[in-house]
């Protein structure tokens, strides 16, 4: 047999997490345990999906409601001023970050409505900048570009060295009627999530319990295990132990800890300590490697069991979890072996 | 805020007190006890001014700094408490009790419970009342507001856009009463979706009353601001309003300014560059000039005044004869009570007629006209059901306040046609009655030796001209109530006189316990005076809500017109009984208006005998020192006749005087 | 000639072998003989001189045989069996005459009967399963009376899994009512998805299902049934949300033990 497949277990356990939620449904389970099923099988969909994939880069996305600093993280997250940013709502269209080192500078790729694709080559960050102005925001033209790709080397900025590839949204407000040009806006916004591997759901530090946020969480976002960012940190009136307190009670967050991130206080030296920037782009380092099969099967693991404890009428059949087990340890390296000694240290939940 | 009409207003107050101790001085206990009422409904009434926006925009800060305040104990700045109930904040009189406490009012309606100011958190902050699961309608918060100037209420309300609905249905049920609103918009996060909603849901009249405000200023560069103003003024276009202007306010600098202690020189400083001075004095000549309230309360006022004055002038004129009276002849003094004796009873006798007479006539106008709209209810509820079904309203998610507004406007509509009738008919009996008694009056007046009217028996006359003031008094508040000409339109029905809605909701059937209490008297006062179409319009706005809230259950058991019949027929009654209530009150009014005038007649009467024959100067002394007092009174009314004039004409406004 | 046959159909009516397949739900019946019919048609096809060739009778049966094949081609299951079906499949002699093959006799007329797996819980065992399947259950009981066969259809990976009561009680309500009110010839026990088990060849079902429902097992033992373990779909795969597929491009061929349990049942020499 060639190299064993590392895909291999996460497969097999997609059948066990798949099983399980369908006898969850059946017998029906509370909300909440469902939902942790649902989560944990799109994390295992999102790792398996750079498999079927043609690319393996993993996409990395901001969203969340108009005005919550999306494209303003991201530009601290380049070190650049790039994405169009403003006071009234601005970003149209989606702007895809990817690092190419073949490119001596940036290049800056539109694709039109008419379906013509342009590739513009740019010298300076400001030549960036506008073109994105131009075809992806208000200020520019009015039929902004159906999408922008900007690619260029990036020393600074460590997720794109990871070969993650970012994406800048438009904001998507799905609560309220919205007027005619939002609308189409945040129909790209949703259409880009499908794409996304990993989700950076924004909300901001001074309007946590605002209801566009929240619609739009529940509707599309939470399935698909976001990691949840709180913008503009520094405008919290109060504690910011309370900040987070606030978070988890508005939006029913149990698992993961909101992280808070001041993208203004990571532009100046003195205050880039105190940002938080340094933790998000840890956090975010942290998730994209998860969703590989040599970081993500043990979080996966553990996530199935949190799911599915004290509730073993849903655990499918014994020899699921054997061939589950006979997988991990046919790859026989560090991460499969780590997750054996992890089943084994659970003998009657992994019917071992 | 309103300084000079809080002036007024305060000299005003002061004014009818002593007017009304000046009455009973003089043994006038009736006329004391109409400007004791009138003194409470004038200190009662004010303007309201809401503060409205989506939640964070910092209305608690401009709330905190519209009154003045120096810590935000009351309203909360905090990012995690929010405000989830509506609340007034009104300021009382240096000299009531209770300076500062607050009263939430339930949903459920029942009797307000009243609080310390420091615990109302407990019912109208997110964090301790989740969900308004307590059921708070509303809470009012009487404190030292001195901004306020007791003329002002302003109302905070809940934050929109949360995740929170409930707040937002309050908002719905409140709007209507206010005479300015103010809407925040952040300067770093302009016009979302959410604010943008609440411009598309306003009704007619309340986007007449918009002040658009835009605070956060500091937040946005230098650079951003222009495009941020135009953004703003846009986006309100695009909801068909007229921006006109969008005040930029840094309430931020004076509230901290305050907090810290600054002096009240460095705080005024602070609101004129802030901007906070200029948009108190905008919502003041606002307000002012456009206020329905002011169509009640600028007449009212005036006709008070005027009342004093007319009481004055006539007790001058007494006092006057009596004068003259002590220099004449003991004889013709003891003819003239025999007379008088003899007249009183043949004129009680008259007027016990008359008055039986115009409470006959009254209450079979006022039947007339149940049976007429009884007839309608019919046709009134089939066209109700019509447009609901036509509207698409028939479905789960009716919004009441859709119904409401259809109910409502339907049954203008109808009692459009009914009142005009109505109210003309009982005026003519009023006007009638009124003529009557004065003829009589005057046959009294005039004695039998000749009829010159400034024979001493005259004298008698000027009492009855008092009588008949009084009563030309009140119809002509009733005149120029009813020249409003929106008979049943939406200002009326929207808020009752003076701007008493709770009590008013109370007295038609929330709370019938309430009539056993206190609050009666003052409840039966409101109305004693006003017009017939403010009680039919109260009336038919209660049968509006009525049935809006019971609307969505009963299309769903398609029960429409049964349930808008019963809320018609039910409306009628009310009408009809209050109504044939206050044709007793006038009733009632008119006979001891007379009985007072002529025991006070025969009394005076009396003792200038007396004392003519003791030879007393005791009561010379007195009466000269009555007429004194009048005097002042009527040259302090005519300064602030002066002053109310100055207020109500404006040039291209509508003038009252 | 064609005529001749048909007649002959007719009167061998009542001597017809008819198969009635059992079992819990989704243990894999219909996927299985769809699997296996399919695999004897080719096979038939592929060797002429034996002179055999197997097809369906009617075109409802060609239609669903057709219509499961082609879905797990495509990479997804047969849709589940809602409702009873009775399938007709004929292996027929034909002779060569000219250059054409022509019907020369019918060797067997089979008649399967697929039913869902709801009613085999329903007419055995617990009798307060749902009523839905109340009147089915009753025929199941009538056509295992005038059957000629039995297949007991287990899902391997369930006995597995341990024992269950409830199965325990079903397996022995139909195993006596078979010896007891059915002229039932011959039972063929299908173990079903052998496939994943490859990684423990050495698991005999056989004697699992002999320790766990000896009851049962017992019944087997005196009506001399065979045993066999199936593969119907080998490597199945899973599709992104988990859900196990057929592999594009499935042909029976990869299956293991396909054709035998038929192959005895039928006495059929393959």
């Amino acid at each position: 047999m060639a190299t064993p497949d590392p895909y291999a277990p996460i497969i097999k356990l997609a059948v066990l997490v798949n099983l399980a939620r369908e006898r969850a449904r059946q017998a029906e389970l509370p909300e909440g345990r469902q939902e942790q099923l649902q989560i944990l099988a799109h994390r295992i969909h999102r790792i398996r999906s750079l498999q079927e994939g043609k690319d393996t880069k993993i996409r990395v996305g901001v969203f969340g409601a108009p005005k919550r600093g999306k494209s303003t993280l991201l530009n601290a997250l380049l070190g650049e001023e790039l994405m169009p940013t403003a006071q009234v709502p601005l970003s149209t269209t989606t702007i895809e970050i990817e690092r190419d080192t073949s490119i001596p500078g940036r290049r800056v790729i539109i694709d039109h409505p008419s379906g013509r694709i342009e590739e513009r080559d740019c010298k300076s960050a400001q030549e960036v900048a506008k073109l994105l102005e131009t075809y992806g925001s208000r200020r520019g033209t009015s039929e902004s570009a159906l999408r922008l790709r900007l690619k260029g080397d990036f020393p600074d900025c460590k997720i794109l060295a990871e070969g993650g590839v970012l994406l800048d949204t438009p904001g998507a407000e799905v609560a309220f009627e919205p007027d005619k040009k939002l609308a189409a806006e945040a129909q790209r916004a949703l259409d880009a999530l499908k794409s996304t591997h990993l989700v950076l759901f924004c909300m901001r530090a001074d309007q946590i319990g605002s209801r566009s946020d929240s619609e739009l969480y529940e509707k599309h976002v939470r399935s698909l295990a976001p990691v949840h960012v709180v913008t503009m940190k520094d405008k919290y009136e109060g504690d910011i132990g309370n900040l987070i307190d606030d978070v988890l009670k508005n939006y029913g967050l149990t698992q993961a800890e909101p992280t808070l991130v001041s993208a203004h206080q990571a532009m100046s030296d003195e205050t880039l300590g105190i940002s938080g920037m340094a933790q998000f782009e840890e956090k975010v380092l942290r998730e994209i490697g998860r969703i590989t099969p040599e970081h993500g099967l043990l979080s996966c693991l553990r996530n199935f069991e949190l799911a599915a404890e004290d509730f073993s009428e849903i655990r499918p059949e014994r020899i699921h979890f054997m061939n589950l087990y006979g997988e991990i340890e046919g790859l026989n390296n560090d991460w499969s072996s780590e997750a054996i000694k992890h089943m084994r240290s659970k003998p009657e939940f992994w019917k071992l | 805020m309103f300084d000079h009409y809080a002036q007024l207003k305060e000299g005003a107050l002061r004014h009818l007190d002593k007017a009304a101790a000046f009455a009973r001085s003089i043994k006038r206990p009736t006329v004391a006890d109409q400007l004791d009422l009138g003194r409470r409904h004038l200190a009662d009434s004010r303007y309201n001014i809401a503060i409205v926006g989506d939640m964070k925009r910092g209305k608690s800060t401009l709330l905190n700094t519209l009154l003045g305040r120096r810590n935000d104990d009351l309203s909360p700045i905090q990012s995690k408490v929010c405000t989830s109930a509506v609340a007034h904040y009104l300021s009382r009189d240096a000299h009531s009790e209770g300076l500062s406490e607050g009263r939430v009012f339930f949903d459920n309606n029942k009797d307000p419970l009243i609080i310390p100011v420091e615990a109302l958190r407990e019912y109208i902050t997110e964090e301790e009342n989740p969900e308004n699961i307590k059921g708070v309608r509303s809470v009012d918060v009487y404190g030292d507001f001195p901004l306020l100037r007791n003329v002002v209420t302003l109302v905070d309300t809940p934050g929109r856009g949360a995740v929170h609905r409930n707040h937002e249905i309050l908002l719905e049920q409140f709007m209507p009463m206010a005479d300015a609103i103010i809407f925040l918009i952040a300067a770093d996060i302009p016009v979302t979706a959410s604010e943008r909603e609440f411009l598309n849901q306003l009704g007619k009249e309340e986007r007449e009353r918009i002040f658009f405000v835009l605070t956060k200023r500091d937040e946005v560069k230098d650079n951003d601001i222009n495009e941020v103003r135009r953004y703003v003024k846009k986006q309100i276009q695009e909801s068909n309003l007229s921006c006109g202007r969008l005040y930029e306010v840094s309430a931020r600098k004076v509230y901290e300014a305050a907090r810290e202690g600054s002096d009240e020189a460095t705080l005024a400083r602070l609101r004129k560059e802030t901007g906070v001075a200029d948009l108190e004095a905008e919502l003041e000549r606002f307000i002012i000039e456009t206020s329905s309230k002011n169509s009640s309360m600028m007449p009212r006022l005036r006709s008070l005044l005027d009342y004093v004055g007319t009481f004055c002038e006539h007790a001058s004129a007494e006092f006057e004869k009596d004068l003259s009276l002590m220099n004449t002849d003991m004889s013709l003094i003891t003819s003239e009570i025999q007379e008088i004796k003899t007249r009183a009873k043949d004129l009680r006798k008259s007027c016990d007629n008359r008055l039986k007479k115009f409470r006959t006539d009254w209450n079979k106008a006022v039947i007339q006209f149940q049976r007429k709209l009884e007839g309608r209810s019919g046709a009134i509820s089939d066209g109700i059901f019509t447009r609901i079904q036509k509207g698409g309203l028939i479905g789960v998610a009716v919004s009441a306040f859709k119904v409401s507004t259809l109910v409502k406007t339907t049954l203008n509509n109808e009692l459009r046609v009914l009142l005009p009738d109505l109210d003309q008919k009982l005026a003519e009996h009023c006007q009638k009655l009124s003529e009557e008694i004065e003829c009589d009056w005057e046959t009294f007046g005039r004695s039998k030796a000749s009829n010159d009217p400034f024979l001493p028996a005259a004298s008698i006359l000027g009492l009855g001209g008092t009588a008949v003031a009084l009563l030309d008094g009140f119809t002509k508040v009733q005149a120029t109530l009813a020249a409003l000409g929106n008979i049943g339109g939406q200002t009326i029905i929207a808020e009752g006189p003076w701007g008493l809605w709770p009590t008013v909701q109370a007295w038609f059937g929330f709370g019938p316990k309430l009539l056993a209490k206190k609050l009666v008297p003052d409840t039966i006062a409101i109305f004693y005076g006003t017009l017939t179409p403010t009680v039919v319009a109260i009336a038919a706005y209660f049968a509006a809500s009525f049935i809006a809230r019971h609307a969505i259950i009963a299309v769903q058991e398609k029960r429409v017109t049964t349930l808008v019949d019963d809320a018609i027929l039910k409306m009628a009654e009310m009408i009809s009984e209050n109504l044939m209530q206050r044709g007793e009150e006038i009733q009632n009014s008119y006979r001891e208006i007379i009985d007072e005038q002529i025991a006070s007649a025969e009394e005076r009467l009396d003792e200038l005998a007396k004392s003519v024959s003791d030879c007393d100067p005791s009561l010379m002394t007195r009466i000269t020192g009555q007429a004194e007092e009048c005097r002042r009174l009527l040259g302090e009314r005519k300064d602030l006749g002066h002053s109310l004039s100055l207020i109500t004409s404006f040039p291209n406004g509508n003038g009252y005087s | 000639m064609i005529s001749k046959a048909i007649k002959f159909v007719k009167e061998q009516l009542t001597a017809e072998p008819s198969f009635v397949f059992v079992g819990p739900p989704a243990s894999g019946k219909t996927v299985y003989f769809t699997c296996a019919m399919d695999r004897i048609k080719k096979i038939l096809s592929q060797s002429p001189a034996c002179g055999l060739s197997l097809q369906t009778e009617d075109k409802k049966t060609l239609k669903r045989h057709n219509s499961s094949i082609s879905a797990m081609k495509k990479g997804g299951w047969p849709p589940k069996t809602m409702a009873a079906h009775k399938l007709y499949y004929l292996l027929t002699k034909k002779i060569r005459v000219g250059g054409k093959f022509h019907l020369a006799d019918i060797d067997t007329r089979l008649i399967y009967h697929d039913y869902p797996g709801e009613v085999f819980e329903k007419a055995f065992g617990d009798e307060n399963a749902d009523p839905h399947w109340e009147k089915e259950a009753k025929n199941l009981k009538t056509d295992l009376q005038t059957a000629h066969g039995v297949f007991l259809v287990i899902d391997t990976p369930k006995l597995h899994n341990g024992e269950d009561e409830a199965y325990n009680l079903q397996l022995f309500d139909l195993l006596k009512f078979i010896e007891n009110e059915t002229k039932v010839k011959r039972i063929c026990v299908i173990f079903t998805k052998r496939d994943l088990f490859r990684r423990d060849p050495e698991f005999d079902p056989k004697q699992h299902l002999r320790l766990l429902y000896d009851d049962a097992w017992s019944f087997l033992e005196r009506s001399k049934a065979a045993f066999f373990f199936v593969t119907a779909v080998s490597n199945p795969g899973s599709d992104l949300d988990g859900n196990l597929v057929p592999p594009k491009g499935f042909e029976t061929s990869q299956s293991e033990n396909l054709i035998e349990p038929l192959a005895w049942a039928l006495k059929l020499q393959l």
